[in-house]
């Protein structure tokens, strides 16, 4: 029977979609004994929750302060223990900067943002994109110790059960020495709350397309409807119609949503280079020669500014009804 | 203060990827300095221009047509390259082994107060091995940064999280990782390319650095292109009611909402 | 037959190619290779952004940006260190003229400053006048510009009818005239300006922007490169000093020649770089376009279009790299030979090579002609709209087969050379002409040797019918040098054997180095030969028929027939395999 530790992100009480993503996969090895890393303030609240995900065990560290390196990295040495074990994290900001140097500690493979994965430790194949989403490829590892991150939304999220309380295993925040210490000075919030791109389930869009500034206030409703994040095209960013953190594509982010409305882009590679691997693509454009209907599922040749507002107050029939 | 740099070479972004016998083509491809790393190497030398380093180094893994990739860092203003390599190191899926290689290298190249490097590879995107380098060598990080202060012993960085940023310190020596918004690497001229030539590239094989390589954890099983997609299913109409079909076909077709 | 081993002008015609001693475009340094980079990095970033603003004539912005290839270093290549230049060699020098085509009109600002406005001041130039001007136009503080033209004489340029006559104090050139369809007339600091002395001594002389009586004119309306300047300049006893004079008395002739040669030469280069583009731009069209639920790129005419483009471009490319090899170890040699002799050396490689010259500037004109042309073909009605950029690329290539020597008059030069120089024993017609074409064909030639002799074959069509002009001619070729019709298809000959002979070193070059491009390599050169065939065949018909009907031997003409018959191909099959490779790799074929 393997052990498998998912690293579970949170925010003091809920847990983050991605990190339940990772703890369904868990769920989905065979025989499993899955386990659970929790680290920050609420962690104890949190572990509380994960019975219901099928974990028996959650290592806690209650920890006041911000993200830091060393403490996540060291919290998650101890949970792993040193036995064999299949660490398992969504690919997020913390487990991007914490889980290589986990990997180096625990001197064990790692592998990074995989959309699929089968087997077991021992045994474990993982696919994943490369070349911005151009080629996949499978790899395999017959470690015995190995890091998983998963790729947000690449993953379906699991029905929450009803499992027993897990036991717990405190973990006292561990010493990092001098040397290696980071100190966040300062959290600089983005102006509106928006959510986050990377992880939301619908994404409304708009390029060079929308016209100027005020062309992304005709996307901002159907936007509203949706619970959809605003994403942009480079060109848009470039124009200084919008911040970059809108920005999806190759110098953007990537995203894998389960609707992603274009709305004014052409589609450049690059664009698609981010967004190609959205379940379901929709595109408002003007030309119909845009690239952008080629790897669309369905697409409007017309005016967005006709489009939008009518397909919103359709959106929002279908869902009061 | 020493400023290391490492680089990667990869496909330019626009490579068309084509699958050959098992392994992605290069056939015909152009290569350059991974556009991550080019803004690392940017920094690199605006923090020299600025008198805030005397020296810096660029160092890769990679086969001698990377090479040309460290040939470009020099001409961008780098003063001195290094490329480790042996034909072990080809097979994919060995982030580990890389990792090792490169605190190998790191460690010959001490003593060196900086490391810079980009914080993804465009290829490859495992966003692993300089880090993995960084936690043996003992030193801390500031991943994905836009913007960069060094002086007094530290570094202060805005780095990246998901949905905000962070204002970080960490002590030197520290590996700090860029994104693109750092800078605008310039394109070197002719009278640098020229004067690059002259910089000196020195080439090291695992043993020069006292490393073994040792068994990658991953081995490549496949390869795939994506799934090709056959095109929109254009709603056609005024625009008013193809928008209103098109919500249709969303939540009874597609069921996405 | 022989292979030509020398590095002789129009020495193709006397024989094999040496194929290994050809330039080709791969084997460019990594530092050419990273110039051509950061040229393309430029252009993407500072020249096609603004192309709007250039278009409608912003000469502020011509000019800054024109400054800002001097930084980069790019004017400053040919210009040697002691006058402040990098002294590099030439095949750098071409690498921003190829990939600046990018840029449209830009180019040709450019091209003026690197070339026919710097070169009679660098080569021609006394010293003192290369201490005073040529570190300002290396680094382009100085923009210079190229004066020849008048209204009544273009093509017959020496027959100028602006005058220098000295002052009478003897301190000064007077000059008096008007001058026409000026580039950079708008903007350039310091001239070089062809005049009369004595009304007969043809002489070029440097003339400084803000000189007393010197004006300039308002700015041409052109057809294309509009973000170009091109103006008229007046002189109205507008008196410069009395040193510059670039040259000697009489030698503007000379000048005038020699340094168009070279410009000829980037011209040709700068040609292949925009059809590359061409290429590209409407390959990716070709693939997004769909019609009947197809890419157009899945059709056979658009892929027949495509191969015959591509084929085009990499026979031109082949050449052009081959020739600036050749031209740069001429200019080599001479350095070597140093000091005072150096310029003289070097002027004397400049004319050496004046039918390759000519040739890559007919050739690559029209290969650019062909692409932008079939790049609007390809986009159909989008293609004719100006929101698509080949519009633009088809009415900028428009210019290229006019200025810097028309493309008649450079196959006036190319065949009307071959003739002088055969008929004054130059260029030995009659040696190895008994040796049957094809033989002796080696596996130097690897899978093309079919291609070599088709090469030898022309190559005996255009030698017998260089004997026939010259036998007619009283031994000097120079009695039909007024048949103009006659010279046209020799020079279409004479280019055909040069492309292709270039086409098939490269190919055959690239396969024993192992390029994973040499089966493209070897399947454009027969798309290529295949493409040349009638054309000789029909030239060489109709010029033996002429000189037949005025006496040539019969039996001579009915061989030379023969050999020009086209060899049998299947050039569909041929066209659809290069059409293939050049889809799959989304038209970005060519490195440019």
């Amino acid at each position: 029977m393997s052990r498998v530790l998912v690293y579970v992100e949170h925010d003091g009480e809920a847990i983050r979609k991605g990190s339940r993503q990772a703890l369904g996969v868990a769920a989905s090895i065979g025989g499993a004994q899955v386990e659970a890393l929790v680290i920050g303030k609420g962690a104890a609240g949190v572990a509380a929750k994960l019975g219901a995900y099928g974990v028996t065990k959650v290592h806690a560290v209650e920890y006041d302060g911000a993200y830091a390196t060393g403490v996540w990295t060291g919290a998650a040495q101890s949970a792993a223990g040193d036995g064999d074990c299949l660490i398992l994290a969504s690919h997020t900001s913390f487990a991007r900067d914490f889980a290589p140097r986990l990997g180096a500690r625990l001197s064990c493979p790692q592998v990074s943002d995989i959309v699929e994965l089968s087997g077991d430790l021992g045994g474990i194949e993982v696919k994943r994109p490369i070349f911005a989403g151009k080629a996949f490829e499978t790899l395999k590892s017959e470690a015995g110790r190995l890091i998983v991150t998963l790729r947000p939304n690449a993953f379906a999220e699991p029905e929450a059960g009803g499992g027993g309380a897990p036991e717990i295993n405190e973990i006292a925040v561990p010493e990092v020495p001098a040397a290696l210490q980071t100190t966040v000075i300062e959290v600089l919030k983005p102006d509106t709350e928006e959510i986050d791109l990377t992880e939301a389930d619908v994404i409304v869009s708009g390029g060079i397309g929308v016209g100027g500034p005020e062309g992304f206030d005709t996307l901002r409703p159907l936007q509203k409807t949706l619970g959809a994040a605003l994403g942009s095209s480079r060109a848009a960013v470039l124009a200084g119609w919008i911040s970059p953190d809108h920005q999806v594509g190759q110098t953007g982010k990537t995203v894998s949503p389960q609707l992603y409305i274009a709305c004014g882009i052409s589609g450049a590679i690059q664009h698609r280079a981010g967004m190609s691997s959205s379940k379901c693509i929709v595109a408002i454009n003007k030309d119909p020669q845009a690239p952008i209907f080629e790897i669309a599922d369905y697409g409007i040749v017309a005016d967005l500014f006709k489009v939008v507002p009518a397909f919103n107050e359709a959106i929002a029939k279908i869902k009061a009804s | 203060m020493k400023i290391v740099v490492t680089i990667k070479q990869t496909f330019t972004t626009e490579a068309k990827i084509a699958v050959d016998g098992g392994a992605i083509s290069d056939k015909g491809i152009k290569q350059i300095v991974n556009p991550y790393d080019e803004f690392a190497v940017e920094q690199a030398i605006k923090i020299k221009e600025s008198g805030g380093a005397e020296e810096v180094v660029v160092l890769t893994i990679g086969p001698e047509r990377a090479g040309e990739a460290l040939r470009q860092c020099l001409a961008m203003g780098a003063d001195a390259a290094f490329r480790v390599w042996d034909d072990s190191l080809a097979a994919p899926g060995a982030w580990d082994v890389y990792a090792t290689v490169l605190a190998g290298a790191l460690e010959k190249m001490k003593p060196w107060e900086l490391l810079l490097a980009g914080w993804v590879a465009v290829d490859d995107n495992a966003a692993i091995v300089v880090q993995r380098a960084a936690e043996t060598l003992g030193i801390p990080q500031v991943l994905v940064v836009n913007k960069l202060d060094v002086g007094d012993g530290k570094v202060t960085a805005v780095r990246e999280m998901d949905g905000y940023r962070e204002v970080v310190e960490a002590p030197l020596p520290a590996l700090v990782t860029a994104d693109k918004a750092l800078n605008t690497p310039r394109y070197p001229t002719l009278p640098n390319i020229m004067k690059a030539k002259r910089k000196p590239l020195t080439v090291w094989t695992l043993e020069d650095i006292g490393v073994t390589a040792g068994s990658a954890g991953f081995t490549r099983t496949g390869l795939a292109l994506p799934p090709a997609k056959t095109g929109a299913k254009i709603v056609e109409g005024e625009p008013e009611e193809a928008a209103v079909a098109l919500a249709d076909l969303l939540h009874t077709e597609a069921k996405v909402i | 037959m022989a292979t030509v081993t020398t590095n002789r002008g129009a020495g193709f015609l006397l024989g094999r190619l040496d194929v290994e001693q050809q330039m080709t475009p791969e084997k460019l340094t990594a530092e050419q290779r990273m110039l051509r980079d950061t040229v393309r990095k430029f252009v993407d970033a500072e020249i096609l952004p603004r192309m709007d603003e250039l278009e409608t004539l912003d000469i502020g912005l011509a000019r800054e940006l024109l400054q800002k290839t001097g930084e980069l270093g790019l004017c400053m290549i040919d210009v040697p260190e002691e006058y402040e230049g990098l002294g590099l060699d030439f095949v750098s020098s071409i690498q921003g003229s190829e990939i600046l085509s990018l840029g449209g009109g830009f180019l040709t600002a450019f091209s003026v400053q690197t070339g026919i406005g710097l070169m009679p001041m660098l080569y021609f130039g006394s010293d003192e006048l290369k201490r005073k001007f040529l570190p300002g136009m290396a680094s382009v503080e100085l923009v210079s510009a190229y004066a020849l033209t008048e209204a009544g004489s273009g093509s017959d340029a020496l027959g100028a009818k602006t005058t220098a006559d000295l002052s009478e104090d003897g301190e000064s050139w007077v000059l008096n005239g008007t001058k026409q369809f000026i580039t950079n007339g708008g903007f350039a600091d310091v001239f070089t300006v062809f005049a009369q002395v004595d009304g007969r001594q043809f002489t070029a002389f440097l003339v400084e922007r803000d000189t007393p009586g010197f004006t300039v004119g308002p700015e041409e309306h052109k057809l294309g490169i509009k973000s170009s300047s091109t103006t008229s300049l007046s002189f109205e006893d507008c008196r410069i000093p009395k040193g510059n004079i670039i040259g000697e008395v009489g030698q503007g002739g000379k000048i005038a020649v020699n340094v168009l040669n070279l410009g000829r030469l980037k011209l040709g280069i700068s040609a292949i770089g925009s059809a590359k583009e061409a290429l590209e731009v409407s390959v990716r069209y070709a693939l997004e376009r769909k019609q009947f639920g197809r890419a157009i790129a899945e059709f056979g005419m658009i892929r027949e279009k495509i191969a015959e483009m591509a084929s085009r471009i990499y026979a031109g490319e082949s050449s052009m790299l081959r020739t600036s090899g050749n031209v740069q170890e001429a200019m080599h040699a001479g350095d070597e030979a140093g000091g005072a002799s150096a310029n003289s050396a070097m002027r004397t490689a400049l004319r050496e090579f004046n039918v390759e010259c000519a040739l890559e500037k007919v050739h690559g004109s029209e290969v650019q002609a062909y692409c932008v042309d079939e790049a609007i073909q390809i986009h159909g009605g989008y293609g004719f709209i100006e929101e698509y950029k080949v519009a633009r690329t088809y009415r900028d290539a428009r210019i290229s087969r006019i200025y810097e020597g028309t493309n008649e008059i450079n196959r006036m030069q190319i065949a009307g050379d071959v003739l002088k120089r055969a008929g004054k024993g130059a260029l030995d017609m009659d040696a190895a002409l008994s040796e049957a074409p094809g033989s002796e064909i080696s596996d130097q030639f690897g899978a093309l040797c079919d291609i070599a002799e088709q090469v030898d074959r022309t190559r005996a069509v255009a030698r017998g019918i260089i004997k026939m002009i010259v036998e007619q001619s009283g031994g000097e070729g120079a009695k039909r040098g007024g048949d103009q019709e006659l010279l046209q298809r020799l020079a279409d000959i004479i280019i055909a054997i040069y492309a292709l002979e270039s086409a098939m070193g490269r190919a055959v070059q690239a396969r024993r180095a192992g390029d994973t491009n040499a089966d493209e390599f070897e399947a454009m050169t027969r798309v290529y030969a295949a493409g040349v065939a009638p054309g000789v065949r029909r030239n060489a018909r109709e010029t033996v028929a002429l000189l037949t009907a005025d006496g040539a031997d019969e039996a001579a003409a009915s061989e030379i027939a023969a050999l020009a018959e086209p060899p049998a191909v299947n050039a569909i099959a041929l066209r659809r395999v290069v059409a293939e490779a050049i889809i799959e790799r989304e038209g970005r074929w060519f490195d440019c």
